[in-house]
């Protein structure tokens, strides 16, 4: 016990020098600590009986058939069984579903065909209930216009604990860098640069690779003295992999800042009956005469219907997710040619909103478009005034970004990113060729106690929110006034997706320091912050 | 290999679950014991933590957390559910705020055991409790526990630090009265 108690002294030592003064008391409450624990010798037994079970519960998965998510969603296994199926649909087939049946075999697909050609038609044309084997009509028929019911009790999701682990805050990154003579050079392997996630508190536990052999808290040679090195090991080109915990202090610069006492906190849900009401998304586009019923009571994840005429598209619903894709059916567009001039963005904005009007798209909950800034980055040029582009190659396609706004906060992911639906317009054919992330929740509201100021300061200079491109550790950060955003949140088993106003910090950009990531986010609510633990 | 495991899992090749079971089953029938203290129950649980994993492992992301942290967040939701289930122990996280005279069963050995500490340990928060369990009884190096606690080791000292200051002021009256009856 002796070497126990000395083990976790030397801990505590190491994490404060001064707690050796109280030596004589510490390792009593240690011994006594040690001393009170309780057998906890597993049985047997037991360990054999449960792996039974969950022998027989993969057994039984298999048989009621388990769809993994690689038969789900992998392009390559979608792309196979087009291949297989579009011969067939010439002629007489308008229209072909396609379906993923759950079953054990992971290639089984069921093919459907319509016998009548069937052009897409404005949505809001009644339908005829019966046709559908529901009445369709009792659908909300605006698609995705998320209604947000809010609930009369306060805190009505319960604790939000779960929640912390996934913010977690905490911020460990791994990655690696070549090294030449003791100095940074760059990220030698992209690998490690793809693993990292993106800026803004970020959950990452640590180690980041559970199998990584790299240790926690090894910095690079350039940083502090303990780094330590990989299997390439050569006298003047090294790659260190090392995993970095930062520890900056923060310190608020901008105006006082008025916290409500109240916050709204909100959580997806499934629509009633949401396969049906997903299904019934679909009159918007066209499909008013296929009988979809069956496939409301059918165990699938995933329905793929393709427009068989020129232009055509693929509507992909998920319906675990609630979601709709709608993308090129690309055998049925025209190869496009090049072109010779870019449209007006205003045409490109009319392209769209008539896509939008023609299908009954009503995106309330939707920001002002803003184009994507990849897209901005490499072609932005070519739509600044008195831009020559008479030598410039052109792009086929530009995409335009909705961002989801609730009670106008914007919604971001984790990774600092805008949640977003994300509409490509093909700019040699003038038309819209692909929608993603349209969504047919709703969301449900109720109030919870905001965290207060000295909270989410205490929060922030304990470490727990770290800054991602800065390597140094202790560096003084300095913030502006923040904004109030929403933070999208799953909970800990990656269920139901939480919205949680979080303040979102500008950091304010110091001459000679290169920030790579603008800003910092604090949720404000206790018990995502964590603040108890602190 | 792990790794390989839980890929293969996400394929649908589910068989090879048993190889993650048997990495993990031991500690993780032991966090959840120290929390409930009662072998049955902490056995129930156990089933209850596996089954969830078998069943949602598909959903699992590496990019957001280690597969070590999530089966320990798994563990953890499944003690915390079955005492908010329970309604005369809805606002509990664990066992170690039941007071004796609840009809809350506790193996008799833990309940002797823990008779010294037990109530410098309800004191604490479930999660600071957490830091001690793992570190002092578990075992756990600190970069273990910080994974099971999706930490950061640098946070987990920390807390660690401050129990142990808390639980060094809570003590020692206790060691000055013992020292004085010695005397």
């Amino acid at each position: 016990m002796k070497n126990r108690i000395q083990s976790i002294l030397q801990d505590l030592y190491a994490i404060d020098p001064s707690l050796k003064q109280n030596e004589a008391v510490l390792a009593k409450v240690i011994e006594k600590l040690l001393e009170a624990k309780p057998s906890s010798q597993i049985d047997h037994d037991f360990v054999a009986q449960l792996k039974t079970e969950l022998d027989a519960e993969v057994v039984l998965m298999a048989e009621e058939g388990i769809e993994t998510k690689e038969n789900a969603t992998a392009p390559g296994f979608w792309d196979n069984i087009r291949r297989v199926l579009y011969p067939l649909a010439s002629g007489a087939f308008a229209l072909i579903l396609l379906v993923v049946i759950v079953n054990n075999d992971p290639d089984y697909t069921q093919e459907i065909a319509t016998e009548d050609s069937i052009r897409p038609e404005l949505a809001v044309e009644s339908t005829e209930a019966g046709i559908f084997g529901f009445n369709a009509d009792a659908w909300e028929r605006k698609v995705f216009d998320m209604q947000i019911a809010e609930l009369d009790q306060n805190e009505a999701f319960g604790a939000l604990t779960d929640l912390a682990f996934e913010t977690g805050a905490d911020y460990a990154f791994t990655t690696a860098y070549e090294v030449i003579d003791g100095a940074i050079v760059g990220s030698s392997d992209p690998s490690f640069e793809s693993s990292v996630p993106g800026t803004g508190p970020v959950v990452v536990s640590a180690p980041l690779n559970d199998d990584n052999s790299t240790d926690s808290n090894t910095p690079p040679p350039a940083i502090a003295a303990d780094a330590e090195l990989e299997a390439d090991t050569q006298p003047e080109t090294t790659t260190v992999a090392y995993q970095a915990v930062i520890d900056h202090q923060y310190a608020y610069q901008g105006e006082p800042f008025d916290l409500d006492e109240d916050i709204y906190v909100y959580r997806a849900v499934a629509p009633e009956n949401s396969r049906e009401a997903l299904l019934a998304l679909l009159l918007n586009f066209g499909f008013n005469e296929a009988d979809l019923q069956v496939y409301v009571d059918l165990d699938i994840k995933e329905l793929t219907l393709s427009q068989d005429e020129a232009f055509g598209y693929d509507f992909i619903l998920n319906f675990e997710e609630n979601t709709l894709k709608i993308g090129q059916n690309k055998s049925l567009w025209p190869e496009p040619s090049p072109i010779n001039e870019l449209p007006s963005i205003k045409t490109i904005q009319a392209i769209v909103d008539d896509f939008f009007a023609e299908n009954n798209i009503i995106l309330t909950h939707y920001g002002d478009y803003a184009i994507n800034p990849e897209w901005l980055l490499e072609f932005g040029y070519l739509y600044d005034e008195g831009a020559d582009i008479s030598e410039a190659e052109l792009p086929s396609y530009i995409n335009l970004n909705y961002p989801l706004l609730f009670d106008q906060k914007p919604v971001l992911n984790l990774d600092g990113t805008v949640v977003k639906i994300e509409v490509r317009v093909d700019l040699a054919h003038k038309k819209v060729s692909s929608v993603k992330n349209l969504r047919a929740e709703v969301f449900e509201k109720t109030t919870y106690q905001s965290a207060n100021w000295e909270a989410i300061m205490t929060a922030l200079n304990s470490g727990q929110f770290y800054y991602k491109a800065l390597f140094e550790s202790n560096k003084l950060i300095s913030l502006d006034t923040p904004e109030i955003v929403l933070l999208s949140l799953p909970d800990a088993e990656g269920g139901r997706e939480f919205l949680i106003p979080t303040l979102k910090f500008p950091i304010v950009n110091e001459e000679g320091i290169d920030y790579s990531q603008d800003h910092i986010l604090v949720p404000l609510l206790e018990e995502v912050l964590n603040v108890e633990s602190i | 290999m792990e790794n390989q495991c839980i890929e293969a899992c996400q394929r649908g090749e589910l068989n090879t679950f048993g190889t993650l079971y048997e990495k993990y089953v031991k500690n993780i029938y032991q966090f959840i014991y120290f929390k409930v203290h009662q072998k049955e129950l902490a056995e129930d649980l156990t089933s209850t933590t596996f089954m969830k994993a078998l069943k949602n492992i598909k959903n699992f992301n590496r990019e957001k957390a280690s597969f070590k942290t999530w089966l320990y967040q798994i563990a953890r939701n499944a003690v915390i559910d079955h005492y908010r289930s329970n309604k005369q122990t809805s606002d509990l996280e664990d066992a170690w705020g039941v007071s004796d005279d609840t009809n809350i069963e506790r193996d008799t050995d833990f309940k002797m055991k823990i008779e010294a500490v037990q109530e410098y340990m309800k004191k604490l928060k479930p999660e600071q409790r957490e830091v001690i369990l793992l570190r002092v009884w578990g075992e756990h190096s600190f970069k273990e526990v910080a994974q099971i606690m999706g930490k950061t080791e640098a946070s987990c000292k920390m807390s660690f630090k401050r129990v142990m200051v808390k639980l060094n002021k809570d003590f020692t009256p206790l060691l000055a009265l013992l020292l004085l009856l010695n005397k």
